[in-house]
């Protein structure tokens, strides 16, 4: 059975990102489940492989308008798509750097892949994945983990 | 007996009294003769200066003295001694500082009989 | 396998071997050929030599007769007798001095004598030299007037012509009695000198032989240790070309292998010959002479890289018997963390096993060998993980044959979607505490409905999931924020939840095609039984999961609850029931849920227990009683009763005072109305224990509000000692008409 803890690991990793970048914290909102296989993405996610004793993927995707905000509140005024997938990369990166230190036992964890405009969404391994809404200000992030 | 082959002491110390007695019962090595069992390392220190064993069966954890100190204390004592260290596997690192400390061998709790003689078999070796 | 170092050192054995026997030869050669033969060839020169002096010196015995002869015949014929005289004195010194070296020969060291003389130490020849000496010492008296004669023998006149004077006439007697003399001795003397040639020649013809045989005896030695070279020669090629094979496959396995494998000394550093596959192994090239704790440094955690070290250095200690302390060995399967350069890790379970290398009697190495075992430790953990899964099934499966199918079915279908709703209440965006504590309500509601109808139709592992859900629900109505971070658990749980029905589904579905298989063998075996996957797929279900006659199947499991909960509280109980065929659909589910919670209620808390019931005049078994009346346009009426202890007004406000609904002043002023709504707000029980059945106090907050939803009303009458009765009218619907007429 899936764990809690494990959930947790991830959620932390993309709520440290927000505190370190903009001081100003990030809030998990209502949790729910995706058992069609379409957790949905926004313009941008960074996706993280997992394999050993779970396999599966985790990204963090995130709106234009949500990563403008946060360039611009990290004193960066290049909007470019690079910066974005910038971003959106060390969120993922974070996560995953967090998974390394706390999973440890049996989990290989990847490097994050960026993608943007996913037109068919990220493909998920499984049907049934986890959604974590991340509210920040205004807007909305969320990160899907799908693992089994 | 074996008339030919000289007898070996052997010496059980466990703070279980079931213990104890299963190694007793068990151990089917014709040249072993059990003089003594012990429930905790002071006593097993006293009994090994009376009946000076040259096999010892030796639990790890046990009230008043650990097996670690006893182990010890009975190669001190007599240099020859043969221990076999008979414990739970909770950790690694104490069953391998007993062997630091002198014992001989090491058999995991709990043990079939078969492990049991093999154990000792393998710890008079050529004795 | 062969350790490289063992070869190495049979190898230093058997060249220690060979220096011994070259030297061992050459002494025996210098001891057997060299010193004889040295000294052969001194005794042979020294007999040669010896030879020589004697054959030359033999000469002056005829010299000496000669001379005498010559002086007789002078002093007869009035010669010249200073010529004789002369050659007589010269022949006598000769064999005076030949005589006087021959005898003063002593016994010889080989190297420090006049060489003529060694030779003349044979005893024999010393005899010959004995009498020789002898006789000429005799002998040599009679020269002596002859020699010792100086002047002239003759009166010399011209008239009496020439004639001997007395001293001639002595002289010629002396030389008559020396001639006479020499007759004897000489040949004597002569005799003793042929003697000792003789005896000289055989000695050197002796040492000659002696000396061919030494010199055979060298050949032989030499042309042995010639071979012996050669011999040598080939084996050591042979050798090294087995050391080189040796280490070619050494190399050709190192090279192959997929093991790491390398060697660790005293000091427990790593030698220079591992196996390739160790660089891949550790993700480094410099292992050769680097220390064991600097290879696991970092890669294992500080205590096990502690206890390895300690571990392989008590293997160096011959008290440690290798084959009792495997079973300690820290790193017998142990994960190691690599950190890449690019800031990655990776995790792999590596198992290293320990081997000592004995040159001899001595521990010479450790051979450390190490695999990576990481697909077989995730293996094993599949493994677990799936036999935990199939346990789980398993105990589910033996849940599942206690259920009813068709209560199985309806609850599938119900769960499925109180699951789903419990979801999209989840999935409404939050992000006020207000909007969260919302969600906490709805989402009890439907998870406290699935656990009722668990527990009622017995399916307890999934009446477990729902408590447990139910409880972290609990737990968060106390909490004073809510925030999404809280909501996490309900996620694990629900996905849980889903999947486990998933599984019953999965099993489900198995039972049915296990029936129908057993079903087609049992009926059609001589036809020739068609394949189970051939029936027609509504045919095996429909017999499993038949539709009862309406309200069957909720009779069925109501009693099952009774008996269940009534079991477990050491009560009993039966349940009659009565019109529940006169339910329409609509209120199918609405009434489940209240009986459901009703009957649990009645168990718990009205029933008394056997022995009470006995003392106050009953029968120990308790009656709950359910009715469902049509009543036309009025709508249904459901009644539940049982024939219990009641309800005590005194307890209810004692309990609500207790739980912080109600002051006790506000309670006093309470009539008997006032304080049965008491028992329908939340977070209220008289029962003083929490579990699973009841006592949380949502049973009768529960029906309250299924009763508000569906537009009813619920009123209760209760006699102490006698019984309590719920009354819920429900209103008349449309499609009540509709599904009436059906039943």
């Amino acid at each position: 059975m899936f764990r809690e803890s494990e959930l947790r690991i991830f959620i932390d990793g993309a709520l440290r990102v927000f505190e370190t970048l903009t001081s100003q914290a990030a809030t998990v909102g209502s949790p729910y489940l995706v058992t069609d296989g379409k957790p949905g993405t926004y313009e941008y996610a960074g996706v993280i492989d997992i394999s050993g004793i779970r396999k599966g993927i985790v990204y963090f995707t995130a709106p234009r308008g949500m990563l403008t905000v946060l360039l611009m509140r990290m004193q960066e005024t290049d909007t470019s798509e690079e910066n974005m997938r910038d971003l959106v990369g060390e969120v993922a990166n974070t996560i995953s750097g967090n998974a390394r230190r706390d999973l440890g036992k049996g989990f290989v964890i990847s490097v994050p892949n960026v993608v943007s405009n996913p037109a068919d969404g990220v493909a998920m391994p499984h049907s049934r994945s986890f959604v974590i809404p991340i509210n920040w200000r205004t807007h909305a992030a969320k990160l899907v983990v799908c693992l089994q | 007996m074996d008339g030919r082959v000289a007898t070996l002491k052997m010496m059980i110390v466990d703070d279980s009294n079931i213990i104890r007695r299963r190694i007793e019962r068990s151990q089917q090595i014709d040249r072993l003769e059990v003089v003594g069992s012990a429930s905790n390392g002071v006593e097993a220190v006293e009994l090994f200066k009376r009946t000076d064993p040259d096999v010892v069966t030796m639990d790890l954890t046990m009230p008043e003295m650990d097996g670690i100190e006893c182990v010890e204390r009975l190669v001190a004592l007599k240099p020859s001694v043969l221990i076999l260290v008979v414990s739970a596997l909770a950790d690694k690192a104490t069953a391998v500082e007993a062997i630091e400390r002198g014992a001989n061998g090491f058999l995991c709790k709990p043990f079939t009989d078969r492990q049991l003689n093999g154990a000792l078999e393998e710890l008079l070796g050529g004795r | 396998m062969k350790s490289p170092k063992g070869t190495e050192a049979g190898a230093n054995r058997r060249v220690r071997l060979d220096i011994i026997l070259i030297v061992a030869a050459c002494v025996a050669f210098l001891g057997v050929v060299f010193i004889p033969g040295l000294r052969l060839a001194k005794s042979l020169s020294n007999d040669a030599s010896a030879l020589k002096f004697v054959s030359e010196r033999r000469s002056y015995t005829l010299a000496v007769r000669n001379a005498v002869e010559t002086l007789q015949d002078r002093l007869d014929s009035g010669g010249y007798v200073q010529a004789p005289l002369d050659q007589l004195r010269k022949a006598g010194e000769g064999l005076s001095d030949a005589v006087t070296r021959m005898s003063g020969a002593r016994e010889i060291g080989v190297f420090d004598t006049p060489t003529e003389t060694t030779a003349l130490a044979d005893p024999q020849i010393k005899a010959s030299v004995t009498a020789l000496d002898r006789e000429w010492s005799a002998y040599r008296a009679h020269l002596a007037p002859l020699v010792a004669f100086h002047g002239i023998p003759f009166y010399d006149s011209e008239s009496a012509g020439t004639h001997l004077n007395p001293e001639g006439r002595k002289l010629a007697d002396a030389t008559t009695l020396a001639l006479q003399e020499a007759r004897q001795a000489i040949p004597r003397m002569d005799a003793d000198f042929i003697a000792v040639t003789d005896a000289l020649e055989k000695s050197a013809a002796a040492s000659t032989s002696r000396l061919s045989l030494v010199m055979l005896v060298g050949l032989v030695l030499a042309a042995t240790m010639v071979s012996f070279a050669i011999m040598l020669q080939l084996a050591r090629k042979k050798q090294e070309e087995a050391v080189r094979d040796a280490q070619a496959q050494m190399q050709r396995i190192f090279a192959t292998m997929k093991e790491g494998l390398f060697l660790l000394d005293r000091d427990l550093v790593i030698g220079s010959a591992y196996s390739a596959a160790t660089k891949d192994l550790f993700k480094r090239d410099d292992l050769a002479g680097l220390s064991f704790e600097e290879l696991l440094k970092g890669l294992v955690p500080e205590k096990t890289l502690d206890t390895a070290m300690k571990f392989a250095r008590v293997l160096w200690s011959e008290r440690t018997k290798e084959n009792l302390v495997k079973s300690i060995n820290p790193l017998g399967e142990v994960e190691v963390r690599f950190q890449s350069e690019a800031g990655g890790a990776s995790t792999q379970y590596l198992e290293f096993d320990f081997h000592r290398v004995r040159a001899g009697d001595d521990i010479a190495y450790l051979l450390v060998s190490v695999s990576d075992v990481s697909a077989r430790v995730a293996l094993a953990n599949e493994l677990k993980a799936s036999q935990e899964k199939t346990q789980a099934q398993i105990d589910t499966l033996l849940n599942l044959l206690r259920v009813d199918p068709n209560q199985l079915s309806s609850f599938l279908g119900d769960s499925d979607a109180a699951l789903q709703m419990v979801n999209s209440i989840l999935r409404e965006p939050a992000r006020e505490e207000a909007a969260f504590r919302k969600k906490v309500d709805s989402m009890f509601r439907q998870i406290h409905a699935i656990k009722g109808e668990a527990a009622a139709i017995g399916l307890t592992t999934v009446e477990e999931r729902a408590h447990g859900f139910e409880e972290n629900l609990r737990a968060l109505r106390e909490k004073r924020e809510l925030t999404g971070n809280d909501f996490l658990p309900l996620i694990v749980k629900l996905d849980d939840l889903f999947t486990h029905m998933q599984s019953i589904r999965e099993l489900l579905g198995q039972l049915s095609r296990l029936q129908e298989v057993v079903r087609n063998t049992g009926r059609a075996p001589a036809a020739g039984a068609k394949p189970a996957r051939a029936t027609k797929p509504g045919a095996g279900e429909s017999t499993i999961i038949e539709p009862l006659a309406a309200g069957a199947d909720l009779a069925i499991m109501l009693k099952q609850l009774a008996e269940r909960v009534g079991l477990e509280n050491g009560k009993a109980a039966r349940v009659e029931i009565a019109g529940a065929a006169a339910l329409p659909n609509a209120y199918r589910r609405v009434v489940k849920d209240i009986a459901v919670q009703a009957v649990r209620n009645a168990v718990m808390h009205g029933i008394e227990a056997p022995q009470a019931r006995r003392d106050a005049g009953k029968d120990p078994c308790g009656v709950i009683r359910i009715e469902v009346a049509d009543q036309g346009a009025e709508g249904y009426r459901l009644t539940i009763e049982d024939d219990g202890q009641g309800l005590a007004t005194e307890k209810i406000i004692a309990s609500a005072v207790q739980k912080g609904l109600v002051s006790e002043a506000e309670a006093a002023t309470f009539g008997p109305k006032q304080v049965m709504r008491l028992l329908f707000r939340p977070g209220f029980s008289t029962y003083e224990k929490a579990t699973k059945d009841a006592g949380r106090g949502v049973g009768m907050n529960l029906i309250a509000n299924l009763v508000n939803e569906s537009g009813g009303k619920i009123g209760v009458s209760t006699s102490p000692g006698k019984f309590t009765r719920f009354t819920i009218n429900l209103p008349a619907t449309s499609a009540a008409g509709s599904s009436h007429e059906a039943a």
